[in-house]
């Protein structure tokens, strides 16, 4: 027996190497983790280039890969398999984590990974239907001619992933204690979905049903207007549309609802917005036309984009993929360029459902009683037993709650809730849930020569709708607002809908040639920016949900007097950091401000407001003042219709109060309705002026370097699974919503990108990461400095694999 | 300190494709030939931070320096010496644990005779 306590120290001793190597909430197995024979340090060296130094079988033709100075890889192949599956075997070398990662939050398997605390994302994701959505895509491109190209891409990448030993395992494996798993078709579908919720995962529906509920429909009209006073289409005015809408289905009356059961509306959204637009040869100084796009996005490292040049004799394409999807998603050939702003279209809609019991196996529709189909989703959870949910679908689409809170593990911050604002019961209608085929889309726009295939290329592309802006060699330009549009009539989608009576079901998609487009229009420029794509000459209903005209205006303003522009005039407008908002209010409010009412302290800070470029620059403080102000503006008029203690409402765009402000200042919602006083437009500015000065004083102090607006606000570049120690944070940016460098916490310019389109191109580009996906290479995160104060990088198009300096490759054929 | 040599380069030579607890294991066994607990205590110590020691130095001046730095982010740690110092620390204390419970199962298996004179 006194022997055995000779065993207490062993025993000790394993069940501590057992708890090192086990996963202990978020943290990696410590001991596994730290080993610097097997854990993260064995990654060492592994973004090292002549890794790929390697022999491939299957490859039919030898393939050669010079990755220049900023590590984009130039990839000359001798046919098409040969090029995807060099493209997959690349990405998957750079990025291949972040590719993995963002198809299991697509398809609701993070719980797989990171345990239970995910299971109320996987459920929603589950229960939006995005695998639903995914596996209708991959239906469509198994039947295409182009799916060989999807299946030698896959190959490409389970050849990478086939080549490691858990030792090779990227660093975020590591550290959440996981392996990658077999790459698939249906992945590639997931990652489009994914896209197309970013661009698209967004509903008004509930807000704006209750504020018809609480306020009316004439409230809403007005407070919400279709079509803003000052927009500027995405398609100029005056362009003509030769065609008429269809006869619709209409409703006899506007359905209504309840819409009082849900208390997680969000307030108003903060606009991320991109920008692009092409400029004609006619008034450029070489007589070539110039093309350039800043997608804005939510930003994260390994970044959304990995830069790619794509060659062989059927091919040669450049520009920005997206890891994980074949092809060149924004970027030119030797003929066209192309880019892209969100199109902003309402492809969301929900449907009040009439069920025949609390089974769920019918409902209610045109007069009869329909089966659902039901689909059980088994969520696999790290460590637990799976959780099996199941998820009843119309024809309208998925029944996304049956119960409030039922993926109670959203906080009410999260950007899902975006689409909360719908409550129990009812179907959701989306777009991108439809057989589609952008994967086509995009091989088409990669190889097109001229506008005709351009537009031939546009076809396939369903969703998420996009402004596509083009231009090629030839001079010309063109726009077009792509994208399934579903036929409406007039505020058909607007509230939520009758699902049991088909005049509320969409009617079809606009034919592709009535899709909003424009060609070499007399004004020489195009310009798009998230904005309303035509004005109220289209003959199709366009749904509500287009974004405020501030950037495309300065655009506009920038582009309208420059007869002979420069590329680098074009670099210069994307940033650009003029607040139109101010530039449209502070005018009026200004001379409201009572001086006898302030301090030395405050007319100081009027003076600088007065005196303001309106320029929203790092080390600006009269932007810090401003925006500020006119937060605490916007507070005061609309929180006391808009903020009570019970209830939550989207509150009017900023471009209605700007209307307000300029138009009519003797509006009634300038009054707090909670007061005797009737107040006007004159108190609430100096209210809130004094109050902003207040705030400010208290939180930054009277002076100092945390008054300039980059201290202020700052931009946060988060790693993607937000480990700490792998982003970028308190970035010194400029810019900000609504502005044409819009820049904000966590959001800003994803790839700036411009071109000249003569034979022999100039073309510059950045995006804020860099282009390898492993946090120890100094090519993670090497473009963000440069991107914060707006240096541009020029992007090589070699001919052949020798016409560019860099670490070339050479794999050869099986012949 | 030939075992210790002898500890050193069986991990160099078996660790690259053995499990990293193996390490430990590894340890255990020559701490079974301490002649007292000290010296268990020093040579699990020593041997184990010295092996996690060399592979750190060589991963740092190998281009891991940026790692290193992101991971000790990661874990709290400061700087790039903190990940390191814990490291060793980590390496050390499981060395000792190692060594120790090697030398006490061979008391198991030894002849009480010792303690009674």
């Amino acid at each position: 027996m006194t022997k055995l306590r000779y065993l207490i120290l062993p025993i000790l001793t394993t069940l501590l190497i057992w708890v090192l190597n086990t996963r202990m909430g978020s943290l990696p197995p410590i001991g596994k983790f730290l080993d610097p024979f097997h854990g993260y340090l064995a990654l060492v060296g592994s973004d090292d280039l002549n890794r790929l130094q390697l022999k491939f079988p299957q490859l039919q033709s030898p393939v050669t890969l010079t990755f220049d100075k900023l590590r984009i890889p130039h990839i000359f192949a001798e046919n098409e398999p040969d090029l995807y599956f060099a493209q997959g075997y690349v990405m998957a070398f750079e990025r291949l984590w972040q590719m993995e990662f963002q198809t299991h939050a697509a398809g609701g398997r993070l719980s797989e990974i990171v345990g239970e605390k995910a299971l109320g994302y996987d459920r929603f994701q589950r229960r939006i239907g995005m695998v639903h959505g995914a596996k209708n895509a991959l239906a469509v491109l198994e039947k295409d001619t182009l799916f060989p190209n999807l299946l030698v891409f896959t190959e490409g990448i389970n050849a990478y992933i086939n080549s490691l030993a858990p030792d090779d395992y990227p660093l975020e494996y590591k550290i959440m204690d996981y392996a990658p798993e077999p790459w698939t078709p249906l992945k590639t579908c997931l990652l489009l979905k994914y896209m197309a919720w970013m661009l698209t995962g967004r509903s008004t529906d509930l807000a704006y049903t209750r504020i018809m509920n609480d306020f009316g429909l004439d409230v809403l009209d007005e407070l919400y207007p279709l079509f803003p006073r000052d927009f500027d289409p995405v398609i100029p005015r005056g362009t003509p549309f030769d065609f008429q809408a269809p006869e619709l289905n209409i409703p006899n009356s506007i359905y209504k609802t309840n819409a009082d059961t849900t208390d997680i509306l969000i307030k108003q959204l903060e606009g991320i917005g991109s920008n692009n637009w092409a400029v004609a040869g006619s008034r450029t100084k070489s007589g070539k036309a110039i093309l350039a796009n800043d997608p804005h996005l939510g930003l994260s490292l390994p970044s959304i984009w990995y830069a790619m040049h794509l060659n062989c004799p059927t091919l040669n394409v450049l520009g920005v993929a997206l890891p994980g999807a074949p092809g060149i998603i924004i970027g030119f050939n030797d003929h066209i360029s192309w880019g892209y702003t969100n199109g902003y279209d309402d492809v969301m809609d929900w449907y009040d459902i009439q069920f025949r019991d609390e089974q769920k196996d019918e409902y209610w529709y045109d007069n009869e009683w329909k089966k659902t189909t039901k689909v059980v989703e088994e969520i696999k959870i790290r460590g637990r037993q799976s959780f099996f949910d199941t998820v009843t679908y119309t024809h309208h689409g998925p029944v996304v709650w049956d119960e409030m809170n039922q993926t109670p593990a959203l906080g009410k911050n999260n950007i899902r809730n975006k689409l909360r604002q719908t409550s129990p019961g009812r179907a959701l209608r989306w777009l991108a849930h439809d057989p589609s085929n952008e994967s086509r889309s995009l091989y088409l726009m990669n190889k097109a020569e001229n506008y005709d295939q351009f537009v031939e290329a546009l076809k396939t592309f369903t969703c998420p709708g996009q402004n596509i802006i083009y231009s090629d060699v030839e001079g010309n330009i063109a726009i077009w607002h792509a994208g399934n549009l579903p036929l409406k009539w007039q505020g058909q989608g607007r509230l939520i809908m009758d699902g049991s009576e088909p005049a509320y079901d969409w009617q079809g998609t606009i034919p592709h040639l009535e899709k909003p487009h424009a060609l070499n229009p007399v004004r020489g420029y195009l310009s798009s920016a998230n904005q309303h794509p035509v004005d109220e000459t289209y003959p199709h209903y366009m749904s509500e949900f287009y974004w405020m005209s501030y950037r495309v205006n300065q655009i506009n303003t920038r582009l309208e007097p420059l007869t002979s522009s420069t590329i680098e005039d074009v670099r210069d407008i994307q940033l650009d950091n003029t607040c139109r908002k101010a530039q449209n209010i502070l005018p009026v409010i200004i001379p409201l401000i009572e001086l006898s009412n302030l301090t030395n302290y405050e007319i100081g800070w009027l003076e600088k407001i007065k005196n303001w470029d309106y320029g929203y620059d790092f080390n600006s403080t009269e932007a810090t003042f401003y925006d500020t102000w006119q937060r605490n503006l916007e507070a005061l008029v609309w929180k006391d219709e808009f903020d009570p203690d019970d209830k939550d409402y989207i509150w009017p765009y900023f471009n209605k109060l700007d209307e307000l402000i300029r138009y009519e200042p003797e509006s009634k919602w300038f009054d707090d309705k909670h007061t005797e006083k009737v107040e006007t437009l004159a108190d609430l500015s100096n209210q809130s002026f004094r109050e902003t000065a207040d705030e400010l004083i208290h939180k930054l102090g009277e002076s100092g370097t945390q008054w300039q607006w980059s201290n202020f606000r700052g931009t946060d570049i988060h790693h993607l699974a937000k480990i700490p120690g792998m982003g970028r944070l308190n970035l010194p940016t400029s810019g900000a919503s609504d502005i044409v460098n819009a820049t904000g916490i966590t959001f800003g310019p994803s790839w700036r990108f411009a071109i000249e389109m003569a034979d022999d191109k100039t073309i510059y580009g950045i995006y804020p990461g860099g282009q390898s996906g492993y946090p120890g290479s100094e090519y993670y995160d090497n473009m963000v400095d440069d991107w914060v104060v707006g240096n541009y990088y020029t992007i090589q198009f070699p001919k052949t694999p020798n016409d560019v300096n860099g670490t070339q490759i050479n794999w050869g054929g099986n012949q | 300190m030939k075992r210790a040599v002898l500890a050193l380069i069986t991990i160099f030579v078996l660790l690259p494709f053995s499990p990293w607890w193996l390490l430990f294991i590894i340890l255990s066994s020559f701490g079974w030939f301490s002649v007292n607990t000290k010296d268990a205590i020093l040579s699990g110590f020593g041997v184990a931070g010295i092996s996690w020691g060399i592979k750190l130095g060589i991963s740092y001046v190998s281009g891991g320096a940026i790692l290193l730095n992101r991971v000790a982010e990661m874990m709290n740690l400061g700087s790039s010496f903190g990940l390191i110092m814990t490291s060793l620390i980590l390496a050390g204390i499981l060395g000792i644990f190692s060594s120790l419970s090697g030398y006490q199962l061979k008391s198991i298996f030894s002849q009480p005779t010792s303690n009674i004179k």
